[in-house]
């Protein structure tokens, strides 16, 4: 903790304790936005573990299905059943505000339908494969959106930390360091003074006690 | 001439008899041997060991055209006449010759399907040698039709002789 | 049976295949049909058969000691993927899979199998017999949907070719530049393909597809081989009510089986294609009404108008395979050859299913219920 370099005057004394009063204030504000934040933070995290527990169990599952539909077809053969797909998505992104802070809003939009197959050679497996994996398409990028905003969550979180540790541990107590310094400073000489000028005037005492 | 019946001397009888013998036998035998030798040859080529397993085997349709050609050996030498074929009837011929179709149908068909069978058998021992032994029983049980179409054809034979020898 | 670029195969027109019967009531029980063709005339042909196949007969049998049982395949499925590799050395297979990683792995290791078994096909097909191109035209007309699709869709990348059928990949690339030059059973999928209003990969598959079906019935015809006939005919029949169940629970319409279904099977295609818009209930058991599809049909259920189609590839692959087990009985002819190469296409499918399986973590009552019936047993199902 160190006292700031100015000079100890009662100018720098005012402009500091100014200075110290709107360091407080902020650093009120500060910690409000950041419990709000914390609350939706935690809000989106909360949303963001149930989505992806779901969605990696139904991703296991489909992916599970298709595997086993897959094996009963040469890899060839299922290159060439999957080779040109018809379904065509469209993704746009867009920002939305959560307290303040700025997160990415998907939109998806899907046209024609999954199946770009023959259905006499492939497997039924593959059908419902295939209908499972275009579910979870919506989903996963719900899911990429969820992600996203608790990590641009995570990190603004992090920074107001930051931000009011700084004031909290280090600008607010080296003002109120220096403030009583300057303050100490001033009695000190206000002391000096005094006593210089009661040394004069017991002197003056004496010497017209003299005369 | 009284010796003749149909058109036919005793001997053309006899000789048709025997003819017929001979080629049903031979086809046969000849048909039974090609299936069974095309399926040892496949086997054979995948594994060269089991050359002595399959040799009864391929060998086993052989013997109905040896029926065959005993029965005709038979007709020609044995049962001829002692005064010569010219004094068989045209009747007496017609027996001979009716003598002769038990080999003559008999190995001809169970030639054919004693292929088959071996083939089936071949089978086996292309999975086990060691079957080889009850892979062989499966065609000799064909083979017994041929045997016993071969001893009626000789007691035919005896017994239709008698009268011309007495002639 | 060489392979060329050249085909000189049979010249089939389209009247040959207008055998159709209407409706179901004219679908007979596998076996009721298979005896009918045991006739007189049959046994003649008992007769003639061994000699032309004998010799492919005699290499098979000695190699079908190497098909899977049902012994091994127990130990497979329960197994994990490094013990499976080891049981397979016992088998044929393990040269093939040694030291697999990956499915990519298993893929290549399984696709020599192939191609060495394929080489074996068509080294003992005998002169005169459609068999080797019975059983590997599917990949002529895998090679026809890539290059089509390639052609349709886009980009001319060497896409997923297999060299695996009687066409080489290549002439028959060159062919497609010139209808004309093509195999005359190519030309008809090419010409219907090109002259589809709207060409998706979807209509591709579809139509080379059901040509596919229909070309495989006129190559059984062409070998006299009741068996073989019964085969592709059944073959077809199982695509047919594939195609129809999936259409139904993909949403599709009349028009679009019209083109999908195969002509000559034993349940009439315009009275197949016309269930579709039915609902789901109604048409299984139209469906099941024919004796033929009921078996096949009664593990079906349906849920929120969609049908259950999980087991049904097994269930069909399974009806194959118990018809291919009657071709057990017969000592030489096709049926052997046949029974042969599709019990080995059967445990490559096996052998997959349970490799990837195991490579996906998939529990072994879970292989199982996928893991098909087998050439060599008997006992199941």
């Amino acid at each position: 903790m160190s006292r700031l370099a100015v000079n100890p005057n009662r100018m720098e004394l005012l402009k500091l304790k100014r200075r110290a009063a709107v360091a407080v204030r902020g650093h009120k504000l500060l910690k409000d936005k950041m419990d709000e934040l914390l609350k939706q933070f935690l809000g989106l995290v909360r949303e963001n573990r149930e989505l992806r527990a779901e969605i990696e169990a139904e991703l296991a599952e489909a992916y599970g299905i298709f595997a086993m539909a897959r094996s009963e077809m040469t890899a060839q053969e299922v290159e060439e059943a999957l080779e040109y797909p018809v379904a065509k998505l469209r993704l746009t992104a867009e920002r939305r505000s959560i307290t303040g802070v700025k997160v990415p809003a998907f939109r998806l939009t899907a046209e024609g339908d999954f199946d770009s197959y023959g259905l006499g050679l492939t497997p039924a497996s593959f059908d419902d494969a295939m209908r499972r994996f275009n579910r979870l398409v919506p989903r996963l990028v719900q899911l990429a959106e969820v992600e996203t905003a608790v990590m641009v969550m995570a990190m603004e979180i992090e920074k107001t930390r930051r931000r009011v540790n700084a004031l909290e541990y280090v600008l607010i107590p080296s003002l109120q360091e220096t403030i009583s310094y300057i303050t100490m400073k001033l009695d000190e000489l206000e002391r000096f003074y005094r006593t210089q000028l009661m040394k004069i005037k017991s002197m003056q005492e004496a010497s017209s006690g003299a005369l | 001439m009284p010796n003749t019946f149909g058109g036919l001397t005793g001997f053309q009888w006899v000789i048709f008899g025997a003819a017929l013998a001979v080629i049903g036998g031979g086809i046969g035998s000849a048909m039974g041997i090609t299936y069974i030798a095309n399926v040892a040859a496949g086997i054979l080529t995948e594994d060269p060991d089991k050359f002595g397993a399959l040799l009864p085997l391929i060998a086993i349709p052989g013997t109905q055209g040896i029926y065959g050609f005993i029965t005709g050996i038979l007709v020609m030498t044995v049962m001829k006449p002692g005064a010569g074929w010219s004094v068989l009837s045209g009747y007496s011929g017609l027996l001979i010759f009716f003598a002769c179709l038990p080999v003559a149908f008999n190995c001809l068909v169970s030639a054919i399907y004693q292929g088959l069978t071996a083939s089936g058998a071949a089978g086996m021992v292309a999975k086990r040698t060691e079957d080889a032994g009850k892979a062989l029983i499966l065609p000799a049980l064909v083979e017994t039709y041929a045997v016993l179409s071969l001893i009626t054809t000789i007691i035919m034979l005896i017994v239709a002789i008698k009268p011309t020898i007495t002639v | 049976m060489s392979r060329s670029a050249i085909y000189e195969g049979p010249k089939s027109g389209h009247g040959s295949r207008g055998r159709a019967p209407a409706g179901p009531g004219r679908a007979y029980g596998l076996l009721a049909r298979y005896r009918r063709y045991r006739g007189p005339l049959e046994n003649l042909k008992v007769t003639r058969e061994p000699a032309k196949y004998g010799y492919a007969v005699g290499r098979i049998k000695v190699r079908e000691m190497g098909l899977l049982n049902s012994q091994r395949l127990g130990r497979l499925i329960e197994a994990d993927f490094d013990e499976a590799l080891h049981i397979l050395e016992e088998a044929d297979y393990g040269d093939y899979l040694k030291g697999s990683r990956v499915a990519s792995d298993v893929d290549a290791g399984l696709m020599r199998f192939l191609q060495d078994l394929y080489e074996l096909l068509r080294e003992i097909t005998p002169a005169g017999s459609h068999i080797a191109e019975f059983l590997l035209d599917r990949y002529d007309f895998h090679n026809l949907k890539v290059l089509l699709k390639q052609r349709c869709c886009g980009e001319q990348n060497e896409g997923p070719m297999l060299d695996l059928g009687t066409l080489d990949p290549e002439a028959l690339r060159v062919a497609l530049e010139n209808p004309a030059k093509l195999p005359q059973h190519l030309v008809g999928p090419v010409l219907e393909v090109l002259a589809l209003p709207e060409i998706t990969s979807q209509w591709v598959d579809t139509v080379v597809d059901r040509h596919f079906f229909e070309h495989r019935l006129v190559l059984a015809r062409e070998e006299h081989s009741g068996f073989m006939e019964e085969f592709a005919r059944t073959s077809l029949d199982l695509a047919n009510i594939k195609i129809l169940l999936r259409a139904k629970n993909l949403g599709k319409d009349a028009g679009f089986l019209e083109r999908a279904l195969a002509e000559g099977g034993r349940m009439g295609k315009v009275w197949m294609a016309a269930l579709v818009t039915q609902p789901a209930e109604e048409m299984l058991r139209a469906l099941g009404g024919s004796r033929y599809a009921a078996g096949l049909l009664q593990f079906l259920g349906v849920e929120d108008e969609q049908i259950r189609l999980t087991d049904y590839d097994k269930r069909a692959d399974d009806l194959m395979m118990a018809q291919l087990h009657q071709a057990r009985r017969i000592a030489v002819g096709v049926e052997p050859i046949l029974g042969y190469i599709r019990g080995r296409e059967n445990d490559v499918a096996v052998l997959r299913i349970i490799l990837m399986g195991k490579l996906h973590n998939l529990s072994p009552e879970a292989i199982e219920r996928h893991v098909r019936r087998l050439y060599v047993d008997k006992e199941r199902l």
